[in-house]
């Protein structure tokens, strides 16, 4: 008469309490059974998802373990290193020469499944539907991923009926926030709320919710790396949305200093150019320059001015580039108003 | 001389034409040399368009990479991340895969938006839009 290995499971973590006084670290274990075709590598991955923000990403920080498929697709995981309490975790499998961190989201080739899991309890993944495809996947065991199931319909069935009219869009949106509301109210599982709330999306949503997001942010919340980015993001709307007076004043004392600064630069350059424009100084050009500014007033062209002063016309070019950023002009016609300003 | 140019006009005025009658999305790829940007790609979708869909495939062996897709309403439909760095900047040992699609039939009509956010990402990403 020993005791089952599920047995010896629930009451390992109390045994170890009781001699060891704590057991931060729990062997949990996950089976389940996939069929993969000879397109797909023989392996199952096994994720742990920190923050929600992660959910779609590809990473190889991410992997705690893998695992082989046998050949009636079933997979185990065991002896699990997991920390405690219910958090989100992310099987996932690979096309054969795929790099391990890879994600594939929608169509056929949808690579990856999310679940909660508690590391004293037993998670059990099968197909819903028999075939092959992995976003069938489900996991039948625990009475949180029904929960998670619900809420994920929830947002498939807002997202696909978003069509109709602006008046329908925004019926559809109200009833949509307020059962996510009311499940994260309702959970008894923190991830479950917090799950409610990101879907909520604060950050686009805050105004229409600030006083349940405001309450939200006063609750305590044990697990830190989910629940401090959408705090940390409600709070900031917080700051943004609060003093809506003084923002105003503040944004129309911007405008108005810009306006000022704006008008300054302007009259500045204006200044200069009417400045430089009275007093164009011909001192600085030397004698042979002189003479082509002579010849340039009298409209000749760069061709006659070199056949007047018997030099080669890239010479004349280049005395016509010296007085045009000596005088600061970039034509014959200002030079001509220059000259008869003067 | 003339044979040529009558070639290029005749081309030039058949894809005019193909224009007109379709909006063409070609497939774009990003050759990701390793900076840092965040761009945004706009798709029009008209009223009454009955269908839309898009694929993103993307990968990395250097620096994060974000992807999203937001309908005109500011949702967020579909879109995948790539780290191949952890949140020090160190680098991980690995290279990171993407792809993400999706289809709509009776799509929302508007500006779809597909942003891209590159945080010193060394790959590649192509972009195919069916309209």
């Amino acid at each position: 008469m020993g005791l089952s290995l599920p047995l010896f499971r629930k009451f390992c973590p109390v045994l170890c309490s009781i001699f060891f006084g704590a057991y931060p670290c729990f062997a949990g274990s996950i089976s389940g059974k996939i069929m993969l075709d000879s397109t797909w590598e023989q392996k199952v991955f096994l994720s742990y998802i920190s923050q929600f923000s992660d959910l779609n990403v590809a990473s190889e920080q991410f992997l705690i373990s893998e695992t082989k498929v046998a050949e009636n697709g079933e997979f185990h995981f065991e002896d699990l290193d997991l920390n405690e309490g219910w958090r989100v975790y992310r099987l996932h499998c690979i096309k054969r020469g795929d790099p391990i961190s890879t994600i594939f989201i929608g169509g056929r080739e949808h690579n990856h499944f999310h679940f909660l899991f508690n590391p004293s309890a037993e998670a059990s993944i099968e197909s819903r539907s028999g075939n092959k495809l992995l976003k069938d996947l489900e996991e039948k065991n625990l009475q949180a991923n029904k929960s998670l199931k619900r809420i994920l319909e929830l947002e498939e069935g807002y997202h696909s009926a978003s069509r109709g009219s602006q008046a329908q869009k925004e019926i559809e949106k109200e009833n949509y926030d307020k059962n996510l509301i009311r499940i994260a109210d309702a959970a008894q599982l923190e991830i479950l709320s917090l799950w409610c709330v990101y879907l909520l999306d604060p950050g686009r949503n805050y105004p229409a919710h600030s006083a349940w997001f405001s309450e939200f942010t006063s609750r305590d919340f044990d697990l830190v790396s989910y629940s401090k980015p959408i705090i940390d993001d409600i709070r900031s709307r917080e700051l943004l949305d609060g003093p809506i007076e003084n923002e105003r004043t503040a944004s129309w004392l911007v405008v108005i200093t810009t306006t000022i600064i704006s008008l300054g630069i302007i009259f500045y350059f204006a200044m200069a150019g009417r400045s430089k424009s009275k007093k164009p100084d011909l001192g600085s050009l030397t004698v042979q320059e002189r003479k082509v500014f002579e010849l340039i007033i009298q409209g000749k062209s760069n061709k006659e001015i070199s056949q007047a002063l018997h030099v080669e016309l890239s010479t004349v070019k280049s005395h016509v580039n010296s007085i045009f950023g000596k005088l600061a002009v970039d034509s014959r016609a200002t030079l001509m108003h220059l000259w008869l300003d003067n | 001389m003339k044979i040529s140019v009558l070639f290029i006009g005749l081309l030039f005025f058949s894809q005019l034409a193909i224009g007109m009658v379709k909006k063409n999305y070609p497939d774009t790829i990003f050759d990701l040399s390793g900076s840092s940007f965040e761009k945004e790609y706009i798709v029009d979708v008209d009223p009454g368009q009955d269908r839309f869909g898009f694929s993103l495939k993307g990968k990395i062996t250097k620096g994060n990479l974000k992807v999203d897709v937001l309908d005109p309403d500011g949702n967020r439909r579909c879109g995948f991340g790539l780290k191949t760095t952890d949140e020090n900047g160190k680098q991980l040992d690995a290279q990171a895969k993407g792809v993400g699609e999706d289809f709509y039939d009776d799509p929302i009509p508007g500006k779809w938006k597909i942003r891209i956010t590159s945080s010193k990402a060394k790959g590649y990403l192509k972009m195919s839009i069916k309209n």
